[in-house]
């Protein structure tokens, strides 16, 4: 048994992968059907009457913004409290003091759950995606694929990046509640430095929504900065993390 | 406030040495810098053995739930000995007395099994020496008794360390103790001269009539006071507990009573408070 099974073992056992499943296949399928039945949707709620013409006709690049856009949000929170649980290795003293004891490092005991978390949302995200690109094609026609897989893996980017964050807030915090709310915060108030027009297109949060302005015909290039950022800024979060995990005391 | 001060553990090699001291006395908060999990505020701490030879058993040990036992003891060996065989960990377990549960999830586990559990997975690294905070605090009767026994089986093998304020199990499992109190050491050593140090007490159970007998023992030098406390049963306070072993057969004689037993009654618990008060 090694700490990489644990970690394994943990999101299966635990049925972590479950709620993560749920929430991105949901919008994965939700998305592309709301972008093409908005209009008889709304008609049979309500009618519509004249105004049924102001709603456009559903292309295929909608099927995929509508399911970017709910996940950006909800998936997004769900990621973040799913990892926290994962992450947060010292929540239980007795559990912490049986690896903390028998490891020369706790950086050894963080490494395997960061890579873990990360892999599991970024096998969900990824297979949603998939998931919505194929019921897009169905229902709405085809969609060019490069600039989807770009601005997919940039959104798979900034996922490593806030579960990196979710680590640092787990060598903040012991508790999952206060590591969910520490990361949340950070990741909500971090765009709200894009009021800064010049400082927008550094943001890691630029990423996130990467995939709905690639697929727009928005060039890949133009989130390089963002992305070196999220590298630079990752890079120092892991440093930071494990360095105050050494330090801490139970 | 200084919780430990100037400690200096003399912990002889495969003995069981039963750290005892009131609440607060400072005793997990010394486990705990022993184990490496809490730095002095001042000062150093110098082991005898590599840290990753010492193996570390928390009060109430709990495990991921949905573990097994045998998956615990094997993430164990993992990070401790990986050049232990697997086997390892079915042996370990045996040891412990889980062999029956060993694919059992620990979510389901009792506290005395829990506990035993820990055991296991800190055997399974063959470590030199094992620090147990109150190990046996928070089971119940059936429980204690088996953990006590699992030590008691460890004696001479490995060099056990606990902490406790159950001075019954002291007695029962420990060679060697050190009282602690408000984080300064007040006594170590075997356990025997500490009990040593008090007047020693013991029990007379006789049939015939008593009454003689404790005329015949206050008339000992030895004897510091004899108490009718029952129906042929005398407290004896000695001053000389070797005296007393050697010559107690003649008083009976002399008395002219049967005797039914003479046990030691002094306990830790008398010698603890003397200590501390």
């Amino acid at each position: 048994m090694t700490l990489w099974r644990l970690e394994l073992l943990r999101h299966l056992r635990t049925r972590k992968w479950v709620a993560l499943t749920a929430v991105y296949g949901f919008f994965a399928i939700t998305g592309p059907l709301t972008a093409r039945y908005i209009r008889q949707l709304l008609e049979a709620i309500g009618g519509l009457g004249d105004a049924a013409e102001l709603i456009p006709q559903g292309v295929p690049v909608d099927g995929i913004t509508q399911f970017t856009a709910n996940v950006s949000q909800l998936g997004l929170l769900t990621v973040v409290i799913v990892s926290a649980g994962t992450l947060a290795f010292d929540t239980r003293p007795e559990w912490a003091v049986f690896l903390r004891t028998r490891v020369a490092d706790p950086a050894q005991l963080l490494l395997p759950r960061y890579v873990a978390a990360t892999l599991f949302a970024v096998t969900v995200h990824l297979l949603g995606t998939a998931v919505a690109y194929a019921l897009t094609r169905i229902l709405l026609g085809p969609l060019d694929i490069g600039p989807l897989v770009i601005g997919t893996l940039l959104g798979v980017a900034y996922l490593a990046w806030a579960i990196l964050l979710t680590a640092v807030a787990s060598s903040i915090s012991e508790r999952v509640l206060s590591i969910v709310l520490w990361t949340l915060g950070t990741l909500i108030a971090l765009p709200a430095l894009g009021l800064v027009s010049w400082l927008e297109p550094w943001l890691p949060s630029e990423l996130l929504g990467a995939v709905d302005e690639t697929i727009r015909g928005r060039p890949s290039g133009d989130f390089l900065r963002s992305l070196a950022v999220a590298g630079v800024t990752g890079a120092g979060a892991w440093w930071w993390a494990t360095r105050r995990l050494r330090t801490r005391e139970l | 406030m200084v919780a430990v001060d100037d400690v200096d553990l003399h912990v002889p090699r495969g003995s069981v040495y039963g750290l005892i001291g009131p609440n607060g006395a400072g005793k997990t908060t010394l486990l705990s810098m022993l184990a490496g999990l809490r730095a002095p505020s001042a000062g150093e701490i110098d082991l005898a053995v590599e840290r990753s030879r010492v193996a570390v058993l928390p009060d109430t040990p709990k495990f991921e739930p949905w573990l097994t036992a045998s998956e615990v003891v094997d993430l164990a060996r993992h990070l401790v000995a990986p050049e232990q065989p697997s086997s390892a960990v079915g042996e370990a377990l045996d040891r412990a007395g889980l062999a029956e549960a060993a694919s059992r999830r620990t979510g389901g586990f009792s506290r005395g099994m829990l506990q035993r559990l820990g055991i296991a997975a800190c055997l399974v690294g063959q470590p030199e020496v094992l620090l147990l905070d109150e190990p046996s605090a928070a089971l119940d009767p059936a429980g204690r008794r088996e953990v006590l026994d699992l030590l008691v089986s460890l004696a001479g093998e490995r060099t056990v360390v606990l902490s406790t304020h159950v001075l019954a199990d002291v007695q029962r499992v420990c060679d060697t103790v050190g009282v602690i109190d408000r984080g300064t050491l007040r006594y170590q050593g075997p356990l025997r001269e500490l009990l040593a140090h008090v007047t020693a007490r013991y029990r007379l159970v006789v049939r015939g009539n008593p009454t003689g007998l404790v005329a015949t023992l206050e008339g000992r030098d030895w004897v510091e006071a004899a108490t009718l406390t029952g129906p042929g049963i005398i407290d004896l306070d000695v001053v000389d507990a070797a005296a007393a072993e050697d010559h107690i057969a003649g008083a009976l004689v002399e008395a002219g009573v049967a005797l039914v037993s003479f046990t030691p009654a002094t306990d830790l618990e008398t010698v603890f408070l003397e200590m501390v008060r």
